[in-house]
């Protein structure tokens, strides 16, 4: 198995450690969900990989060979994030220029259709774009540049609902005329989940869930009853299934199991799917 | 393939700064030489080579951390962006110094001698006096050369040490960089004269000052250059964004 392959990975920032041991393997052609908390550790890993940082220990390779300072490994891969890297006085008809000259996939004619669908003014300056409209311009490089693996770190930053639906359309549009890895780390989760294939869940610096999102959504359930119903419950059956949360209102419990209940032990009981929010919020809830 | 990507980048945006620059020096002497033409003055026109390290000096300032973000965005490892940027540093120093030589020596072809240029070379007498107009014209190439690719060198470590640095350091080297220089030192020969006198004794040797040989100057001129350069990579190949 080749593709992206992050071994061992530690990072550490003064007395903070960003990220312990992590390990995970990206493949090609699949589209990534990279959820974590604020400081989880999600746009550290994404740093690493592209060579933006280095890490303290472990190694990080592409096709088995090492990403660090590997000019043509690093052109295989391309990551947007809050930071605007370009000098700031260029204009976004420059920089597509630019991204062409190191990047000779780019495709500068998709870029400007996509300006034109998003609105967005070629000739203004990076800087005296708006938040949202740096976000649009990032996207619009990253759907533009045509390589393997492209890293979105909050690609929908001040981005409003319509301009959001349309950055997803275009995405999965892009994927499905021309399959590249695809790794997204959002805190829009409801948003998200209908585009990812592969959940990576990061919670304080180390990875606690790496698994395709149909089979971790299928192991969520929330069941539901008063207080002492799930009580026993869980007291009889809770051992068969992971138990990742509870919720209580009033006289009423929610369970949040990992697992599939046994159907006669929840009879009388109300039990539903975890949607992906849901289940990473209690995953993550220390 | 990327040196070349990186290289083609810089000087395409460095040349507007350089026409620039260019077109002040030539406006200044167009107008200076303009007005000793219509009187009945000389002029002596200097600091023009002085001028030119100075901006090359300031330029080499500039040039770390904007490219650096850039080529990080685009795939570019830090050793090509390191390599790029001497070689970019490298043919702008040569051009500049065939600039500058082409001033002094073409306003020569003047008839007046009401005008003159003064240049690096001008300090070795000794040597501009007895050699061919050949070898005087290469001397001052290759001095002038290794001067500006000096400054550019200079300017550039420091922008990247400061990059690098941390708060504390970088208040340090920009308020403690200018008072050691121009309060500490000279405080310190004040003080300290005849170490002073030492010192100054060793940098107009190995300047070549003192033996006005400018092969000397030239020797010293490449060890600091390649100096700066070596921890210019060493400071740059562990830059993170």
């Amino acid at each position: 198995m080749k593709g992206i392959e992050v071994k061992n990975v530690t990072k550490t920032f003064q007395d903070t450690t960003a990220l312990s041991q992590v390990s995970l393997n990206l493949e090609a052609g699949k589209i990534y969900g990279l959820l974590g908390r604020n400081g989880a550790g999600k746009s550290t890993l994404l740093n690493l990989i592209t060579n933006r940082k280095f890490p303290d220990e472990g190694t990080i390779t592409l096709d088995g060979a090492t990403v660090a300072e590997n000019d043509a490994l690093l052109q295989q891969v391309f990551l947007i994030n809050e930071q605007n890297l370009f000098p700031e006085g260029m204009k976004v008809k420059k920089a597509f220029q630019v991204t062409k000259l190191f990047h000779p996939s780019f495709d500068e004619e998709y870029a400007l259709q996509l300006c034109k669908k998003f609105e967005l003014n070629t000739k203004k300056k990076i800087k005296s774009l708006s938040t949202g409209y740096q976000s649009i311009f990032k996207n619009i490089l990253a759907l533009s540049v045509n390589v393997p693996y492209v890293f979105f770190d909050e690609p929908v930053l001040g981005l409003d609902a319509y301009h959001r639906d349309l950055f997803y359309k275009l995405l999965i549009e892009k994927y499905s005329i021309s399959p590249f890895t695809a790794v997204i780390s959002t805190h829009l989760i409801e948003e998200v989940a209908t585009v990812i294939e592969n959940v990576i869940i990061i919670k304080k610096g180390t990875i606690i869930k790496n698994q395709s999102c149909e089979e971790l959504l299928s192991s969520g359930y929330c069941i539901s009853g008063t207080a002492s119903q799930i009580d026993s419950y869980l007291f009889s059956y809770g051992s068969s299934q992971e138990l990742i949360g509870t919720d209580s209102i009033g006289g009423l419990k929610t369970a949040y199991l990992l697992g599939t209940p046994d159907s006669s032990a929840v009879s009388g009981l109300e039990v539903s799917q975890m949607d992906l929010q849901k289940l990473f919020i209690q995953l993550t809830n220390s | 393939m990327n040196i070349k990507r990186v290289i083609h980048y810089q000087l395409f945006d460095l040349g507007k700064a350089f026409l620039i620059y260019y077109f002040i020096i030539l406006s200044i002497i167009l107008l200076g030489g303009g007005v000793v033409i219509i009187s009945s003055g000389n002029a002596t026109f200097n600091g023009t080579g002085f001028s030119s390290t100075v901006f090359c000096f300031i330029a080499g300032l500039c040039m770390f951390r904007e490219y650096f973000y850039l080529f990080s965005q685009n795939g570019v490892s830090r050793k090509t962006t390191y390599i790029g940027t001497l070689s970019s540093i490298a043919l702008l120093s040569a051009l500049m110094s065939i600039i500058e030589v082409l001033f002094v020596y073409l306003s020569r072809l003047f008839p007046s001698d009401r005008i003159r240029f003064m240049h690096f070379m001008d300090i070795f007498t000794q040597v501009t006096a007895s050699s061919s107009l050949a070898l005087q014209i290469l001397l001052d190439l290759i001095l002038t050369f290794l001067i500006i690719i000096t400054c550019f060198s200079a300017g550039y470590l420091i922008a990247v040490l400061f990059y690098r640095s941390s708060k504390i350091l970088k208040i340090g080297i920009a308020a403690g960089l200018p008072v050691l220089l121009f309060l500490g030192l000279p405080l310190l020969a004040y003080i300290f004269p005849e170490a002073a006198a030492r010192c100054g004794k060793l940098l107009m040797t190995i300047s070549g000052l003192e033996s006005g040989n400018p092969l000397i100057t030239m020797l010293t001129l490449v060890i600091t250059a390649a100096f700066l350069n070596i921890v210019n990579y060493f400071a740059v190949r562990k830059a993170e964004l």
